[in-house]
Parts: C-alpha cells; structure tokens; sequence
C-alpha cells in the first residue's frame, strides 16, 4: 500500500496532467459539434479495432452455428426464387443496395445500446441506414468512421420504427421500454383494429430505413389504452439481437430525395 | 512568498485582460492575433511548484476559452504548455535551470529567447491541431502556427525587455 503511494506521488504532476487532459477533450466535445463528431468518430475508430480481434475469435468457434445459419438463409433464399413468376419484375423495382458486415461490439445492458459493425464510409456506408439480419432487424446507423460503423440497437429507448400488421396493415411505432431484450413494445395502432396473439409484425416501410415487409416478430400481449383509444402491443422479435454476428446493412438509394421532401 | 504569488496573480490576470481587451482586436493582416498571455508560461518562477503551475496554466486556458466563446482549444495548448515547460527549461538552460527569475535575468539572452520560441511555437502548434482538428488542413495549422508565433514572439520579447530593463 505504502508503494502505491508513494508512485503516486511520484508521479503526482503526471496524474494531475493526464486529468486535467481528459476533463478538456470532454469539455472541447461537449462545446463544440464539430469536435465532437471527429472525436466520436475516432473513438468507433479505436473500439472497433479492440474488439474486432475479440470478435474474431468468437467467429472461428462459433462457425457450425454460423454455418447453420447461412443454411437457412439460403433455404429462404432459393425458396423465394422458385415462387417468383417474373424475378425481373422484382429486380426493376429495386431501390435499396444490400452490405454485408459483421458485429464487433454488441451492448445489451443498457437503455440504449448500440453495436459497432466493421464496415465504414471505405465500404460506402452512411448515416442513417438500416441494419438487419437474416432474422429480423437490428437497428439504425448513427455515427460512422473510415472502417466502422456504430449502430443505434433496436434496444435503445430513443430508438422508434415504423411498424405495422401483417394481416391489416395497421401502421405504429415500435420501440423498446428498457426492459426485456426479447420484446419491444409497438404503440399508436387504434382500438377499432382486431388484434389477437401471435399476429406477425413487419416493418411499415414509412421510413427510409427499412424496406416494407421484414419480419419483426409475434405479437405476444396486448393492452388498450383507455384515455386515448390506442393498444399498447408487445410483440417477441423474432431475432436474438444479442447473438447476431453477421448483419446486412440497408440503403435506401431515394434517401436524399425523399429526406429533401419531409 | 506573498510578494511572489502578488506578481504571479497579476500576470495571471493582466495577461488576459490584456489578451481580450487589447490583443484580441489586432487582425493583424485580416486575421492573425497574437497570444500575449503566453507570458504568463515565461514569467513564473523556474523552481516554481510544479502542481501549482500546472493548475494555473489550465485554469488560464480555461478562463480563455469560456470568455472567448472557444471550444476548449486555449484549455488543451496551456495545460500542455504547463506539464512540459520544466523539460523545456532544462532543454534550453541546462544547468542554470534552476535559476528562479532566468527569463528576467541571471541567464544568457540566447537561451531565453530558445525557451521563449518553443513555447510560443508549441501552445500556438497545439492550439491551431486542436482548433482545425483535421489531417486536411495541415496547410492552414502551419500557416498560422508561423504567422501567429512570429506576431506574439515579437510582442512577448518587448513586453520581457520592457520587464527586464524595470
């Protein structure tokens, strides 16, 4: 103990400096929007390539499940194919580019988590893309660097998706309570809609984040709102958001376009 | 003692006052101001409290930074300034390091206007990397590194002359 204190006073203009230090890089990023974009940036950066070689290595011994899931994903696939009358039909109205990418890093303890994919602005992906998996979706990219990419989870409480019925078409909003990480709660959808348990829940397509028409999840409880006449929902997602590896990162190609308008 | 820590409080405040009432307002060629509070970093005691030194530096840059409206870039250059000045000092002084008053006298020109250099050129070289943050505009960091530097090493030697010769 004696040593402990005596290198820190040794060492106390060093210790004194290197807080100081940090209290004015959180200062300059807190003042200024500008610095707090290339700080944040050089932060996904540094904690991308940490945990890139973790993630690494979680990969090589978690390759019969990958593999079993890349099985599936094709099953799905050459599924899709032979009920397509005309995939030329489909192929015309295409407007959303597909990237692959792994996960790196992958928060599920706090209310508003967040993974980080190793694909960057290198690999042209942006701001404000959708992710999804082979299961369901993940979340929407937020903050991007040359290599990495951070991605606001869907559990994350700020975090609201256009959601809607797969039986009606009943439009909501979806997001996460904090709670659970296996459900999300989808809200906004009116009482004169019929809603009944194990009801599937697709994307809405409102948004320029996701296509229409991915699978969410199930409807798993419901309640009516009595002041205002909407159901709260909850619904089970369909995807283990904390077991994903490998996701699919989402451009819609009339983004600009259809942002200039709203 | 109390007649020491008078002078430094007076420096410590009369450079910024200085720095924001007069130097500020300079736009010395459109655009470049120079730093006249550096002197502060030159005019404290060579055997000064180290601890001291450096919580003064950052409070200064602090100080500079909240008056004017500066994200943190004044903050960042002084603390930097206050941790390495004591390497600084023996870089250019050597054994005569530990002479109290060495950049008012006691001490060869030459190796007050070597430290007198290195702090301006070093605070101003850190401050323009944090305030452009950016590898594109090496160019402008440059630029007005030199331009600034030149501008506050000409107004710090008359302000230390004027000191020296009082």
């Amino acid at each position: 103990m004696q040593q402990i204190f005596n290198t820190i006073l040794k060492n106390k203009n060093l210790i004194l400096f290197i807080s100081l230090f940090v209290f004015s890089i959180f200062f300059l990023r807190n003042r200024s929007l500008y610095h707090k974009s290339k700080i944040d940036k050089s932060i996904i950066e540094i904690s991308g390539n940490i945990h890139g070689i973790s993630a690494m290595f979680n990969r090589y011994f978690n390759l019969k499940k990958i593999n079993e899931e890349l099985l599936a994903e094709n099953k799905k696939l050459i599924e899709l194919r032979v009920n397509k009358k005309n995939i030329q039909d489909v192929e015309l109205k295409t407007i959303y580019n597909v990237y692959d990418a792994e996960v790196v890093k992958n928060t599920i303890k706090s209310s508003r988590n967040y993974l980080i994919i190793n694909k960057g602005s290198k690999d042209s992906i942006q701001k404000e893309m959708g992710v999804i998996s082979s299961n369901g979706i993940i979340g929407v990219v937020s903050s991007v660097s040359e290599n990495y990419s951070s991605v606001v989870s869907i559990l994350n409480i700020d975090l609201n998706i256009n959601a809607k019925f797969k039986k009606n078409n009943a439009f909501g909003s979806l997001n996460w309570n904090g709670t659970n990480t296996n459900k999300v709660t989808l809200n906004n959808i009116p009482i004169i809609n019929k809603v009944e348990m194990g009801d599937s829940i697709l994307t809405g397509g409102m948004s320029t984040y996701f296509p229409e028409g991915i699978f969410i999840g199930l409807v798993s409880g419901y309640k009516i709102i009595q002041d205002n006449g909407y159901y709260e929902i909850d619904v089970t997602l369909n995807n283990r958001v904390a077991n994903e590896i490998n996701v699919f990162v989402i451009r819609n190609i009339h983004q600009k376009e259809i942002k200039s308008l709203e | 003692m109390l007649l020491e820590n008078l002078r430094l409080v007076k420096y410590f405040f009369l450079g910024i006052i200085l720095q924001i009432i007069f130097f500020e307002s300079w736009d010395f060629l459109g655009y470049i101001d120079p730093v006249f509070y550096i002197i502060f970093f030159l005019i404290y005691k060579f055997d000064g409290a180290k601890i001291k030194f450096i919580l003064l530096c950052f409070s200064l840059g602090l100080i500079m930074d909240l008056i004017t409206q500066n994200p943190g870039a004044n903050t960042i250059a002084s603390l930097i300034i206050g941790y390495i000045r004591p390497f600084l000092i023996n870089f250019c002084f050597g054994v005569n390091a530990d002479i109290s008053n060495g950049m008012i006298s006691g001490t060869r020109i030459e190796h007050r206007i070597l430290l007198t250099i290195l702090i301006v050129f070093t605070h101003h070289l850190v401050y323009f990397v944090v305030s452009y943050f950016s590898a594109d505009s090496i160019i402008f960091i440059v630029k007005n590194t030199i331009l600034t530097g030149i501008l506050t090493f000409i107004v710090i030697s008359i302000t230390l002359g004027f000191i020296s010769k009082k």
